[in-house]
């Protein structure tokens, strides 16, 4: 585990990285699980956010917490970025009860539109099967996993009716699973 | 454990696993979750999807990412080792009182109120379960009692925690959800000798069809 290649995570098997971590205790190497993530758990805890700073301050106790866990990170139950995902948007929901951000979410809404979004992902399956949904099933998914969105935010935002939203979302949901085969 | 034959909408777990469900839906996804490995593999899915998203993302550019970089090292230099950490904080979700209450056989001990013959409500109104966006609620209806004809102005998530109740939808028995939205219009009634005990979680009031439940909403508080 020694030689880590940080540029490209299909070199990298994080999974191995965390059980090592876990059971050796060895900082440096939780620093290459932490300098690859960082930068991509920013990315989308910002737009989740809109909020640089608090984007910030969760992202670094999401890898704080994740270092404090990582004796419980089970390879056969789900891969690191999963886990750390899970870390940090319970942080994200912990944050909302806290603040009770779920108010002023919703005043951002008003005269909201749905724009065309980007996912921005680089090139390989998870792009491919983005870019293989319907229009309207893509942009349901990003306003989901993206801005957090409730189908009844997402109904504020965009005018379409409830029922169209979860029907978009349940079939975006099926493809992906066939296309990614998460687990 | 239950034979459930309701679930939640694909759709609703989905945005539970991304953390985008208001707070009172996202509890009463967690009570379900409780009796239901199924709708668990499903968010399993849902999660591994937002991994690959946060995996695949590209990553920000930042001037400040080498200050914050030495930042978090200093902490992670003051933390123990995993090892060391023999407790480690466990996430399970802690269910409110009022639904541990019911599940377990003390729905008596609980301060039900009054709504009309034969049925009661609580309102659970911690301080991060009751917003102006979503509320939850626990409804207590008498064997062979119905609920007036209504459809939904928002989502509407109904568990059955004791008892059954049947509308046009089918049979719901303890564990099952009705996942419902405006387009569905409905009339459930308790079935069996028990009174049937619901957690309900609503982002918009119901829409009743007749006259004397509407002009009761501001009262019964749904």
């Amino acid at each position: 585990m020694g030689e880590l290649k940080l540029e490209n995570s299909e070199q990298q098997d994080w999974d191995s990285c965390l059980v090592a971590v876990a059971e050796t205790g060895d900082r440096k190497l939780f620093m290459a699980f932490y300098d690859y993530f960082t930068p991509r758990l920013r990315s989308w805890l910002i737009k989740l956010t809109s909020d640089r700073d608090l984007a910030e301050e969760l992202s670094q106790e999401a890898f704080l917490q994740a270092w404090r866990r990582a004796k419980t990170f089970d390879p056969k139950k789900a891969k690191a970025s999963t886990w750390l995902f899970t870390i940090a948007r319970n942080l994200f929901v912990d944050h909302k009860r806290r603040q009770k951000v779920e108010q002023k979410h919703a005043e951002k809404l008003a005269g909201g539109d749905i724009q065309d979004v980007d996912f921005g992902l680089d090139n390989g399956l998870v792009k491919k099967a983005i870019a293989n949904l319907p229009h309207q099933q893509s942009q349901m998914i990003y306003q989901s996993y993206y801005l957090g969105r409730s189908h009844s935010e997402i109904a504020k935002a965009t005018g379409l009716p409830l029922g169209t939203i979860k029907s978009s979302i349940r079939l975006a949901f099926q493809k992906l699973c066939i296309e990614l085969d998460p687990l | 454990m239950n034979h459930i034959n309701h679930h939640p909408d694909e759709a609703t777990l989905l945005s539970y696993a991304a953390g985008a469900l208001p707070r009172s839906f996202a509890v009463l996804i967690d009570c379900h979750l409780e009796q239901c490995p199924q709708c668990h593999e499903k968010i399993f899915k849902a999660e591994a999807i937002a991994g690959e998203f946060i995996e695949h993302s590209p990553p920000i550019e930042a001037n400040d990412s080498d200050a914050l970089r030495d930042k978090f090292f200093a902490a992670l230099d003051a933390e123990p080792t995993p090892q060391q950490l023999a407790h480690t904080v466990g996430n399970e979700p802690q269910l409110p009182i009022e639904v541990v209450a019911v599940l377990s056989g003390r729905d008596q001990e609980l301060p039900w109120r009054f709504i009309v013959p034969g049925m009661h409500s609580i309102t659970l109104n911690s301080s991060d379960l009751h917003s102006s966006e979503s509320s939850l609620k626990l409804l207590r209806i008498a064997p062979g009692r119905n609920l007036p004809m209504h459809s939904h102005q928002g989502s509407e998530l109904t568990m059955v925690l004791q008892g059954a109740f049947q509308d046009e939808l089918g049979c719901f028995r303890p564990g099952d959800v009705a996942d419902l939205d405006h387009e569905v219009e409905h009339q459930p009634i308790t079935i069996g000798n028990e009174a049937c005990i619901c957690l309900v979680a609503m982002d918009a009031p119901l829409e009743f069809k007749s006259l004397v439940p509407k002009l009761l909403q501001p009262f019964i508080g749904f």
